[in-house]
């Protein structure tokens, strides 16, 4: 096929590539009681895609761009309806395909819990191996092989419960599963988005090494930044189109275009476009902290003088007082027999904006549950403004009025019909009037940027980030002075994720609600929290300002969470490399006028 | 993540019992339950204490696990049998106002709570001992199942954990906007649960969807043409769980016939 004024492959040779995609198209259309077409929904349009064995693409664009529907296309979950589907010589548009499809193409989802079928690590990586029928005698070998290509040994991990594993290992595990199958295409469709920072890491390279090790085509959906660091291609969607693709460097200096997208520069692009600008260096095509540092220092070698050794790590406390406090001591909380958090003391001040992190299964949400008494906590003690959450005369309709609980997933909280219900439900059963219990409902939802006409809309009409708002606007509404918030911006964009976070910034600042966040999200952490409390297998192993937290994390170099922000990381890393900066900073504009204050 | 409902939940150790075929446990814990019906004696219930409390040892599954897991069921049973106890008939042995317990209702209901006790920790053991894949394959083997309910089976088994899960997170989501579970009239707490009908509906919709959606993009089409890592096949320990077996049934009938 010659090269046509609208091939999409200008910027590489196109007779390698073996997923060949030209003008698809595929929509959806939703329809009423009655069964008239209301509203398109789901539909992408001209999408052209090209990728080669060996290739790592990334395909990124906020919530609702059409990448999910382009992940399903492209193992033939779902069908186009226009234009040529090519996947390694097979036409997508013929029935026929699909289990050859479907065999050739594996998919990776984003909540490991939901895609299991086996209860053993075993059994669940031989799922797909027995569904296509592969001889018994050889199973045994391909899914062991399968499993130390992920890096778990099988001698460790065959008989291991997948209920026992981390996130991470729950994700290795879904990836071996695919791999035993002998695809030669991986798509993950959001597969890190409940990871956190290091875990997240630990997999793209992993699956990095797949692609080039294994000759496979690996193609990661994604709204988070940082991962496009790694691609050696991207697309980035936007409406159901393609409205930018090409190498790495073409596409990450195409700032305006992808925040255009609603997505952002990743930050690593945005401190080297700062430094190149500030004349620190000379290329801003760096993707990666450690080559940002060493090519700061290869321009600037008579600078770094000093001896690579951090400051004696400061730790700033503040004085506490008990009755304006939530104060937790020496608590443990099981489920069943299993210790979950383990001999947990912290603080939180009133008037504090607080952080908890930690890796899957570290305990966070336990640390959040106790907090408000909805987990009781066996041994310890647990007080909220001096009242004992744990003893069962403390009146919990007053510890409801104190703390407000948003979950991680809205819609176990949006459990009425509509979305006024939902908001109105909380104050009333606070014993409040009825007409008071209104008005509150109606400035919430005003409040947490909810257009006037979702009154009324029930609730499983709305959008993932709408979902979270009307829940927030349901726990605002009961007036509390804490406000505990289990990973809020977990599945949304970047757009959506910093809208939701000035809103939360917005009722600390604003309303003096105390906050107490559990997040992956270390730049979110770095740039509002007072505090932050690391959490790793049920204990609390690092608590204060987060610039000194991270600092001390990195400088432990102990592999536990978390990573550094970008700004802090670079900073750490020329430390290290004997330039004398303060390595305590995290904001961006700090970090870079740092830098160029030693040049 | 959640122990607090253990019914499905696999106990991960390894013991003979663990390794022997689940076709070989789901015979033996059917004609266990017939014995259990086939007269209501001290002796055959004391030969069936015996037999259950040896399958126990030999299971590894410590005690205190399993009434963790089994406990409420078996509060709800020494609850549902108090009928036994107050309506019989026979040598009064307490009364209080309209309450009356006979020497009979107590010995009936000692022996019926007996039996339950007895069938319920038996079940659990086969649950606690077998993998629900292989559990339901040897269902399957056992009754002439077509694949696809076995598969359906392994799937609702897998599903309860984590509906459990769900249930823990939904009830504590309700708990905390203020409705109270643990105070007020029967009626006000049973209300209490209806909010959590709809998230739990939907959640299990949902999930079910995500699967459904995982097994079909790893070529799940049913059971016709698939292949298994491990086909279920007996081993010497079979043989002598079946003799066992055998053994057992002719001890449980000799008492019944004789003492």
């Amino acid at each position: 096929m010659g090269k046509t004024a609208s091939s999409p492959i200008d910027w590489r040779n196109e007779n390698i590539s073996m997923i060949k995609i030209r003008d698809m198209a595929f929509e959806y259309f939703d329809r009423d009681e009655e069964g008239n077409l209301t509203e398109m929904v789901n539909a992408i349009r001209g999408i052209s895609f090209d990728a080669a064995p060996g290739d790592f693409v990334v395909v990124a664009g906020r919530n609702g761009s059409g990448k999910s529907t382009f992940a399903r296309i492209l193992n033939r979950m779902l069908v186009p309806i226009e234009g040529k589907t090519e996947i390694f010589g097979f036409d997508a548009s013929e029935e026929k395909n699909i289990y050859e499809i479907r065999k050739i193409v594996g998919m990776v989802f984003q909540n490991p819990e939901e895609q299991f079928v086996g209860s053993i690590v075993e059994e669940e990586v031989a799922f797909g191996a027995e569904n296509l029928g592969l001889p018994e005698k050889g199973l045994k070998k391909r899914v062991d092989k399968a499993l130390a290509a992920v890096g778990l040994e099988a001698s460790e991990y065959a008989m291991r419960g997948i209920d026992e594993l981390s996130g991470g290992e729950k994700q290795k595990v879904a990836i071996a599963g695919i791999l035993a199958m002998g695809t030669k295409c991986m798509v993950l469709d959001e597969s890190t988005a409940m990871l956190d920072g290091a875990s997240r890491r630990e997999l793209i390279m992993l699956l990095k090494r797949l692609a080039k090790d294994e000759k496979l085509i690996v193609i990661l959906i994604t709204h988070n930044m940082e991962e496009l660091t790694f691609a050696d291609y991207i697309y980035v969607m936007d409406k159901g189109r393609i409205v930018l693709k090409g190498r790495r460097s073409a596409v990450l200096s195409e700032g305006d275009k992808l925040q255009k997208a609603g997505l952002a520069l990743p930050k690593v692009c945005e401190l080297s476009t700062r430094l190149k600008a500030k004349g620190v260096i000379r290329t801003a095509e760096l993707y990666d902290i450690p080559s940002l540092a060493d090519r700061i220092m290869k321009e600037h070698m008579h600078k770094f003088t000093g001896d690579g050794t951090f400051p004696a790590l400061r730790r700033t406390a503040r004085k506490v007082s008990p009755v304006n406090a939530v104060i937790m001591q020496k608590a443990s909380c099981y489920y069943g027999k299993k210790q979950v958090i383990k001999d947990v003391s912290c603080t939180v001040a009133k008037g504090e904006f607080v952080a908890v992190m930690g890796g899957t299964g570290a305990g966070k949400s336990t640390l959040l549950k106790a907090m408000m008494g909805l987990q009781k906590a066996k041994t310890g003690m647990v007080y909220v403004d001096g009242l004992d959450v744990n003893d069962n005369s403390t009146d919990m309709k007053t510890l409801n009025r104190k703390m407000g609980y948003l979950f991680q997933n809205p819609e176990q909280q949006l459990f009425l019909k509509n979305v006024y219900e939902n908001v109105v439900f909380g104050p009333m059963n606070l014993g409040i009037s009825e007409v008071e219990a209104q008005k509150r409902a109606y400035e919430c939802i005003e409040l947490v940027g909810l257009p006037q006409d979702v009154y009324d809309l029930p609730t499983y009409k709305l959008s993932g980030g709408m979902k979270k708002r009307a829940a927030l606007a349901g726990v605002l509404a009961m007036e509390p002075d804490y406000l505990i918030l289990d990973e809020p911006t977990s599945g949304l964009d970047p757009e959506g994720a910093a809208n939701l976070l000035e809103l939360i910034n917005a009722l600390h600042r604003d309303a003096g609600i105390t906050i107490i966040m559990a997040t992956h999200d270390v730049e979110a952490v770095a740039a509002l929290a007072d505090k932050v409390i690391v959490m790793d297998k049920g204990e609390v192993i690092y608590e204060g300002r987060p610039g000194e937290v991270f600092l001390e994390a990195y400088v432990d170099e102990d592999g536990r969470v978390p990573v550094l922000p970008a700004a802090q990381e670079l900073l750490a890393e020329l430390r290290k490399r004997g330039l004398a900066v303060n390595p305590y900073l995290t904001d961006t504009d700090a970090a870079v006028s740092e830098i160029a204050g030693f040049m | 993540m959640n122990n607090r409902i253990s019914l499905g939940q696999y106990y991960s150790v390894d013991s003979v019992i663990h390794r022997l075929d689940p076709r070989l446990k789901i015979r033996f814990v059917l004609c266990y339950i017939i014995l259990l019906f086939i007269g209501r004696t001290v002796p055959l219930f004391a030969f069936l204490s015996v037999i259950c409390a040896l399958a126990l040892i030999m299971s590894k599954v410590p005690p205190a696990h399993l009434v963790k897991g089994t406990g409420k069921l078996m509060l709800i049973m020494c609850l549902l049998n108090l009928v036994n106890l107050f309506t019989a008939y026979g040598d009064v042995l307490i009364k209080l106002g309209f309450i009356r317990i006979t020497r009979e209702g107590a010995e009936r209901y000692a022996l019926i709570l007996w039996r339950f006790v007895l069938l319920i920790v038996m079940a659990s053991l086969l649950m606690y001992t077998t993998l629900p894949s292989q559990l339901s394959d040897g269902f399957a083997k056992c009754f002439r199942l077509k694949g696809e309910t076995a598969m359906s089976v392994t799937i609702a088994l897998r599903f309860i954990p984590l509906l459990a899960g769900e249930l823990d997170s939904v009830r504590m989501a309700v708990k905390s906007r203020g409705v109270d579970f643990k105070s007020g009239s029967v009626k006000h707490r049973l209300s209490a649960f209806k909010y959590m009908a709809v998230p739990m509906f939907q959640s299990a919709v949902d999930k079910a969807g995500n699967l459904s959606e995982a097994m079909e993009a790893r070529c799940y089409r049913g059971a016709k043409g698939r292949t298994r890592l491990k086909r279920l096949a007996y081993g010497g320990n079979d043989i002598v769980g079946y003799v066992i077996l055998l053994l057992v049934i002719a001890g449980a009938v000799w008492i019944k016939v004789k003492l």
